[in-house]
């Protein structure tokens, strides 16, 4: 494989890895598209050296900023972004909240109707949702879950009353990472369910 | 005045650029079928209107799944096949549509902001 083929490869593997999040019909499409304008406008060019596929890959911008472009595309219906009021719409503020702390309030429960909300609304691309599904499931009942559990189970106190924890520095890291996920989550849905201000 | 700052007068800019711009890609289609990547060419050739060109695919493949333009596969001397695209009449209609309220409000703005007041 040539250095120019290299270059090609990666740029279509990092764009095959970000197209992830899109409908497997649409992600096919986008892949067969970007690589066939690749194709197409090195054979327009008089050198297909290194220097003119890095001009050719720049211009086409990031594969995540075609997948971003994509995934703001495949939203339903265009009335959807028209209607859109100014801040922050009170459906997708039930949605964040119920995701970060429905799990506490109705356990389990709480945070599977965020999840429904959060796929239910146009506002987000897929990408946000996916986001907001995954960091992280069961939102901040989890970190309350395993404090209990951590505190409650797992140390063990010697008779001359030094408490050794086991795992504490573990599970309080994961603890942590739990909480700074979830809230650092539902800052990033609330902020990009804002309409650009106009 | 409170709330107009220069980001939201760029980031109001950025939006009706974007907004425009499947209008553009309608009218270069307007009198003859063209390949993506002369789609991309021709919008490149005025300053502004595309800063990534990956991102007219995603465009393209909207206006097609409304219904707006059409495509068909072409064999070429040069290279790969090439997808041409071409309007159907629901996309001349969208486009005319577009043109003249674009008109009227253009005008209206220019006015305006013409007057230097």
């Amino acid at each position: 494989m040539t250095a120019t083929d290299e270059l090609i490869e990666d740029y279509l593997g990092r764009l095959e890895t970000a197209a992830r999040t899109l409908p497997s019909a649409q992600r096919a499409e986008l892949l067969a598209e970007i690589k066939a304008h690749i194709e197409i406008t090195l054979s327009q060019e008089r050198h297909q050296d290194e220097a003119t596929v890095r001009t050719v890959l720049d211009r086409l911008g990031t594969p995540e900023d075609i997948v971003r472009e994509a995934g703001a595309e495949a939203e339903p219906s265009p009335q959807a972004a028209a209607t859109g009021r100014r801040g922050v719409g009170a459906f997708e503020l039930v949605a964040v909240i119920l995701l970060l702390i429905g799990g506490i309030v109705l356990p389990g429960l709480g945070w599977v109707i965020g999840v429904v909300l959060l796929w239910a609304s146009a506002r987000w691309t897929t990408l946000d949702k996916l986001i907001g599904t995954l960091i992280f499931p069961g939102g901040l009942a989890v970190a309350v879950w395993l404090f209990f559990f951590w505190s409650r189970g797992s140390s063990t106190c010697s008779p001359d009353g030094a408490c050794k924890s086991s795992g504490a520095g573990v599970a309080s890291t994961i603890i942590l990472v739990t909480v700074v996920g979830s809230i650092g989550s539902a800052a990033y849905l609330l902020r990009r369910a804002k309409p650009p201000a106009m | 005045m409170r709330g107009m700052e220069q980001g939201d007068a760029l980031n109001l800019l950025t939006q009706m650029r974007r907004g425009a711009l499947p209008y553009c890609v309608l009218a270069l289609l307007r009198d003859e079928q063209r390949y993506s990547v002369e789609i991309i060419r021709l919008l490149g050739e005025v300053d502004g209107m595309v800063t990534s060109e990956g991102t007219i695919y995603p465009l393209l493949s909207r206006l097609r799944r409304q219904g707006l333009v059409e495509t068909t596969w072409q064999e070429s001397t040069t290279g790969p096949p090439r997808r041409y695209y071409r309007l159907t009449s629901a996309g001349r209609q969208a486009l005319n549509v577009f043109a003249g309220e674009w008109d009227r409000f253009s005008d209206a703005v220019k006015y305006f902001i013409g007057k230097g007041n």
